[in-house]
């Protein structure tokens, strides 16, 4: 009887935890990813259907919640993206129907949306996709034009895809939660450190294409901050360290501050527990004190800079 | 500045619509061709980007415009700032000038009457304004020459057709292009007086060039 009994309450504990919305969304995800047919995609992303599933797989397994949904994003937006590319195969060879779909998306993109509520990892997540989806909203056109419009869609249906994925987030959020992000200027002057780092490994070696993801990152996370959406620039800040020290880089030095509780701890702890050594050991000892350090008392602001009598524009896709 | 693909007015206003592309003011210093050929000629000044020697020369191409906007910095046969002095005056390079007409010329052919050079492309945008706006200036007062730069030979033909560029049409040879240090910037106007000697350069295009142009062709007659 007991046993029974036992039996029964692991199924119902087992019941809920299916029944959680990143559990549902993990199943819609993979339903939505076994009805695209391969062949309803150009031959050149047929390779992605492996990529996304083994994202899917890792999101599935990941623990605790806060990890969890972080891992969601690539799958989620990964899947979504095929499904756009499958939906629209119309436009694939044809650059006034992609333009078309372009202009007849234009409208949701031209919406901002409020700052979300919720845990520090939601509203960052939230709001790096809606500056992605913006971003790759207004690339996707002259790509498609200098290069072929299969490849707009793509970019399109990316940029369709991250809006998807912060709506997703702001159903789920916890609009109880309001976890304070560490103040602009901090976030400001732990990305200027982190930059210096980025830069000394790449002046010895300028041909280092390791540290690409590392710059995409920093380059996000400014923009982000400028933007006025700090939680976002907080993720991708510890995103961008997270990536320096993947690529062997210097671990760097911040004041010893009381350890800081809350969901971006938790997700880069449930980080390190996923990772092997030594990306496990610097998630804890070079990611996380990093984080910390962002709630260090205000540093000293930098004094004036030199009125700037030159301007440096750089002008990139968005995300490499 | 970092600007994005799609949401760069600077872009747009140079007709640039790849990546990456690399301005200092409003100056073209370096375009999506020069890094990769998106499926055109490899020409590109950098390519492959992938050597070092061709980033390292990137550095340098950058480096020397940020020198001549911030202090007049000299650049090889051009002059040092707009107030050189005459004895500082360079002069006009002595090299093969390779005219669409068919005619080839040299600058010394020219003395006489000052100069002015554009160097340009069909693609940019802000060239073309200035070609067009070159239509005005008085050809008994002053010569034009415009010098085609990264842009195959039939494509400057059509627009020279299209758009009836003023002046001596002359395709950048890499002989003329090592003269002119590149040119470090796109566009670039170059000024010289009726001897050759050159009085001053612009760099990029500012809403005061024609302005600055006139003003200075006009000290010179």
């Amino acid at each position: 009887m007991k046993t029974a009994v036992v039996a029964a309450l692991v199924f119902a504990c087992a019941a809920f935890a299916a029944d959680s919305p990143l559990d549902r969304e993990i199943a819609r995800l993979e339903e939505t990813l076994n009805a695209v047919k391969p062949d309803d995609v150009p031959a050149d992303a047929r390779g992605l259907f492996d990529a996304h599933r083994t994202a899917l797989e890792r999101a599935r397994r990941a623990t605790p919640e806060e990890y969890r949904l972080y891992r969601l994003r690539d799958a989620f937006v990964g899947i979504e993206t095929l499904a756009f590319l499958a939906r629209h195969k119309d436009a694939h060879e044809s650059l006034d129907a992609f333009t078309k779909l372009w202009e007849k998306s234009r409208a949701r993109f031209d919406v901002r949306e409020k700052l979300p509520a919720g845990t520090l990892v939601e509203r960052g997540l939230s709001e790096s996709a809606a500056t992605r989806a913006e971003r790759l909203f207004d690339a996707s056109l002259p790509y498609a034009r200098a290069s072929k419009p299969w490849s707009g869609v793509y970019y399109l249906g990316e940029a369709e895809a991250n809006l998807r994925f912060r709506d997703f987030v702001e159903s789920i959020a916890n609009a109880e939660v309001q976890e304070g992000p560490p103040s602009r200027r901090r976030v400001a002057a732990m990305l200027d450190q982190l930059e210096q780092l980025t830069l000394k490994v790449f002046g010895a070696d300028v041909t280092n294409q390791n540290l690409v993801p590392v710059s995409v990152r920093l380059k996000e996370a400014r923009e982000l901050l400028a933007a006025g959406r700090v939680a976002g620039a907080v993720l991708l800040a510890i995103e961008a360290r997270a990536a320096l020290s993947r690529r062997g880089g210097p671990g760097g030095t911040y004041p010893e501050v009381a350890k800081h509780e809350g969901s971006i701890a938790a997700l880069v702890e449930g980080w390190a527990k996923d990772e092997e050594a030594p990306m496990n050991v610097a998630l804890r000892t070079e990611v996380a004190p990093f984080f910390d350090a962002m709630y260090a008392g205000e540093a000293k602001p930098r004094s004036a800079p030199k009125t700037a009598r030159v301007k440096v524009t750089l002008v990139r896709w968005p995300y490499t | 500045m970092v600007e994005d693909l799609g949401a760069s007015k600077l872009a747009d206003s140079f007709g640039v619509d790849k990546y990456p592309a690399i301005f200092v003011d409003d100056a073209l210093v370096a375009r999506p061709e020069d890094f990769y050929d998106w499926g055109g000629p490899k020409t590109g000044k950098y390519l492959p980007w992938s050597e070092l020697e061709n980033r390292r020369r990137f550095q340098a191409d950058l480096q020397k415009m940020i020198d001549i906007r911030l202090g007049g910095g000299a650049v090889a046969s051009l002059p040092k700032t707009a107030k050189s002095t005459k004895a500082a005056r360079p002069l006009l390079p002595d090299v093969a000038l390779d005219a669409l007409s068919g005619k080839p010329f040299r600058f010394a052919d020219l003395r006489g009457k000052p100069v002015l050079i554009e160097f340009w492309a069909p693609w940019c945008p802000h060239c073309m304004t200035t070609l067009s706006w070159m239509k005005r200036l008085d050809p008994k007062k002053v010569t034009v020459v415009a010098i085609a730069i990264e842009t195959p030979r039939e494509d400057v033909v059509a627009a020279t057709q299209k758009f009836g560029v003023p002046g001596r049409v002359v395709m950048a040879s890499p002989e003329v292009r090592q003269a002119f240090s590149g040119p470090p910037a796109i566009p670039t106007l170059i000024v010289a007086d009726r001897n050759g000697a050159i009085v001053r350069a612009f760099y990029g295009a500012p809403p005061t060039l024609h302005a600055d142009v006139e003003k200075e062709l006009s000290k010179l007659k």
